[in-house]
């Protein structure tokens, strides 16, 4: 186990104009895009979606090899349906390799699900990438405020969600600190199968457990004693708002996928 | 008089984040996503800790947390498979009979987890596939291969920790 150069998520900080839109614009703006592509159905609507796509990428200022390297553990599995749909459908036959046969419907399949693939991954990752996992949490928030009614607890969700966020560095600190103590105790983190591997972890796992569980306690505590009482009434240091980026945003987003949509 | 409530709020939101922490060390990585790694772990505490309805609350938790650290979306019911479905069902591990054979609840959990990825592998395929391609022992064993070693070295620490006896009973 290495902890050096630990990354949880794969958020990366920035000033860009898509950075700093509000984060319920920039979901509602992903589900634009995924309708969008499981509607269109021709290559004019992928071309048109991945100029949109390839837009929002230069906007952000990210580098593209952040973006294509979330392609990269998708590889397989994209290089499989292509040729599944290349090799399987059936249709008119253009090329003959020994016993398969490539047919153009297939072919044009095949690119097809191949491009809605690609746009899927690289569109969605802009929302990951762009928008911090606090701000995210935030966004979430609110848009399922009105799933209140129906008995979501929209608040207490987010409020796990952001403290589980919030105690990941501390929770591998406390990791790292454990396992020093014990290896120098003589621990071995390092060597044998998998069992003796899974038995050697005991001694690290009890103590965090133990510590993670004070610490929850502790926090409890602290949130009773300011007088928690849930998400009703509370304020918030930072408000998420909603500006005029932000509304010329949707609109063209809902612009682009209506038209987009309908026509091819 | 302590508030139950947000005691056991934040205890599932920690043991969420100690899930998120265990799922990035991994043990060992498949080449299509999926990992062989303790990420179930905290999970399984809660639910023999708190019970199975925070355990299937804090699963869904972890998966919501995956998927906006930044998850993979290539089909809305896939996601909804991977991401939630497949970490609630490993809170059933608290319910009945399961909770105290612990071994069990782990068995039966990660089983539950196997189920819905070769769904979800299967729902995939119906989308993306032309039709008649036989999909269904593909995306089983291609979740297997990382969940069984998984769930083996997760019951064997579960089976080692209960011995403490402070993890899995709250003071």
């Amino acid at each position: 186990m290495r902890f050096k150069n630990l990354t949880i998520g794969q958020h990366i900080p920035g000033d860009s104009v898509i950075h700093r839109l509000d984060p319920r614009t920039k979901i509602l703006g992903t589900t634009m895009l995924i309708v969008l592509l499981f509607s269109v159905n021709g290559f004019i609507g992928y071309g048109l979606a991945a100029l949109a796509i390839a837009a929002v990428i230069q906007a952000s200022e990210l580098p593209w090899r952040y973006v294509l390297r979330g392609l990269r553990p998708l590889m397989v599995i994209l290089i499989l349906t292509v040729s599944l749909n290349l090799f399987m459908t059936e249709g008119e036959p253009l090329l003959r390799i020994w016993f398969l046969t490539v047919t153009k419907e297939g072919l044009l399949r095949g690119l097809m699900m191949g491009a809605r693939l690609v746009l899927l991954i690289a569109g969605t990752s802009m929302l990951t990438l762009t928008t911090s996992p606090i701000q995210l949490t935030d966004g979430i928030e609110t848009l399922l405020n009105p799933a209140r009614k129906i008995g979501v607890p929209a608040h207490e969700l987010a409020m796990m969600m952001t403290i589980a966020l919030r105690f990941i560095p501390t929770l591998l600190e406390e990791t790292e600190k454990i396992m020093k103590a014990q290896m120098a105790r003589g621990a071995d983190f390092q060597s044998g199968n998998l069992m003796q591997r899974a038995k050697n972890l005991i001694p690290l796992l009890v103590p965090l457990f133990v510590n993670a569980f004070r610490r929850a306690d502790d926090l409890a505590i602290a949130m009773e004693a300011r007088g928690y009482r849930g998400g009703e009434g509370r304020t918030k240091f930072r408000e998420l708002r909603f500006g005029r980026i932000d509304a010329a945003a949707i609109t063209i987003v809902i612009a682009f996928t209506v038209v987009v949509g309908f026509f091819f | 008089m302590r508030n139950k409530n947000i005691q056991i709020m934040v205890e599932t939101a920690v043991l969420v984040g100690a899930a998120l922490l265990l799922s990035e060390l991994r043990l060992f990585r498949a080449p299509q996503g999926g990992s062989v790694s303790l990420e179930m772990l905290p999970i399984f505490v809660l639910a023999f800790r708190r019970g199975g309805a925070a355990g299937v609350l804090g699963g869904a938790l972890l998966g919501l947390l995956q998927l906006v650290l930044g998850g993979y979306f290539v089909h809305p019911i896939q996601v909804f498979l991977d991401y939630p479905a497949a970490f609630m069902v490993l809170g059933c591990a608290g319910f009945g009979m399961l909770k105290r054979n612990k071994w069990l609840g782990v068995a039966v959990g990660s089983f539950f987890r196997l189920l819905i990825h070769t769904v979800s592998g299967v729902a995939f395929f119906g989308a993306y596939a032309p039709e008649g391609s036989s999909v269904w022992a593909y995306s089983f064993s291609y979740n297997a291969w990382y969940l069984v070693p998984s769930a083996i070295i997760t019951g064997i620490v579960i089976l080692m920790l209960g011995r403490p006896g402070e993890v899995f009973e709250p003071r």
